[in-house]
């Protein structure tokens, strides 16, 4: 029998199939019937989750501060390596987030904005215009507290700023 | 995902007896997992801000399990997974990693499979999400493969007779290097 901590390999010509301990077998019980999943657990997770809403608004300002100051060095410095990934860095936090935080139109646009940068080939400036109207749409949403799916106007600036950068992003890639 | 179905013997995992390392340089993202973490009944949470901090608490505090995000500055949550997966070179190489992230695209989660992500779970996160992931590592332990350019968790996790993809791995049965048995080892040590 193995010891313990035996990492059990089986070797092949060109790879090795290896069998680790089995430590986190730990915290596995098992009991009676029912669901694989611990429901009471998730509900117990989600009551802390909802415990903590009252700061989701404040934490979305500063995201939002943070991805309006990455802008600003853009503006300021011009868009090298660093602020260029800095920008993706605060876009995408806000991608990540906003649905979270009750903003899941301000994460669609923060989602543009991410692909206005990722997409566009690294040597290829990005058009710091429509980044502007991608962070201020961001802004906008969450100052009118546009929760939800938004409304009629700011669905349509949404995919206005989806379909800009699509097209900027086939045109400028196809350019370069 | 494997997804759990409802089975004959309930599982439940003791987040009790689990330590977690979150690794996230965002600050409200750290915390909403660590309150989802201690919901589900956690209660050892290490935080690190950035991969290299990260890598740092993983070797001090030895998790069971690390949750890290992707775009990470210094270096990045695929970077962190890299020098991880390093057999021999750190304490535990087959810890497993959920990677948790903005990037969804297919290609993203491609690029983590193959860096040895053990678990992709893409934003915005949920309750029931993260703790899927969690079960499958701790339930569900994939092996590990080590090939001259892969060392991570198998990444077949369905076989499928009608596979028509490249096959990495062409070392069947007849191949295999046969191995002293443990039990003639230890014999042999005596």
């Amino acid at each position: 029998m193995p010891a313990a901590d035996e990492v059990i390999k089986e070797i092949f010509s060109d790879h090795e199939v290896q069998h680790p301990p089995h430590h986190l077998r730990k915290a596995i019980t098992t009991t009676g019937k029912g669901s694989a999943i611990d429901l009471n657990a998730i509900a117990r997770a989600e009551k802390a989750l909802a415990a903590l809403a009252v700061e989701f608004s404040t934490w979305m300002n500063n995201e939002i501060k943070v991805l309006e100051a990455a802008r600003d060095i853009v503006r300021n410095q011009g868009l090298v390596d660093e602020t260029r990934a800095a920008l993706f860095r605060a876009a995408h936090d806000v991608k990540g987030e906003a649905s979270t935080f009750g903003y899941p139109l301000a994460g669609r646009i923060a989602t543009s904005l991410c692909r206005l940068i990722d997409d566009i080939e690294a040597h290829v400036a990005i058009p710091l215009p429509l980044v502007d109207q991608h962070v201020d749409a961001i802004r906008a949403i969450v100052r009118e507290d546009v929760k939800g799916d938004g409304d009629t106007v700011s669905r349509m600036v949404a995919e206005r700023l989806e379909e800009a950068t699509r097209q900027v992003v086939a045109k400028v890639n196809k350019a370069s | 995902m494997v997804e759990p179905e409802a089975s004959a013997r309930m599982i439940r995992i003791d987040f009790n007896k689990l330590r977690f390392l979150v690794i996230d340089d965002n600050a409200h993202m750290r915390r909403i997992v660590r309150t989802l973490l201690h919901g589900f009944g956690g209660r050892e949470v290490y935080e690190a801000e950035d991969g290299a901090s990260g890598l740092e608490a993983f070797t001090n505090f030895s998790p069971d399990i690390i949750i890290a995000d992707w775009a990470m500055p210094i270096f990045d949550g695929l970077e962190l997974t890299s020098m991880i997966r390093q057999p021999g070179a750190n304490a535990n190489p087959y810890i497993p990693i959920i990677m948790l992230t903005g990037h969804s695209e297919k290609r993203r989660v491609i690029e983590a499979r193959d860096t040895g992500v053990t678990e992709f779970l893409a934003k915005p996160i949920s309750a029931k999400a993260l703790y899927q992931r969690v079960l499958n590592v701790v339930a569900n332990p994939r092996p590990f493969i080590k090939t001259k350019n892969y060392f991570g968790p198998c990444r077949r996790r369905n076989t499928h007779s009608n596979y028509v993809g490249p096959e990495r791995r062409k070392g069947g049965h007849a191949d295999i290097i046969p191995q002293q048995a443990l039990i003639d080892k230890a014999r042999g040590a005596l």
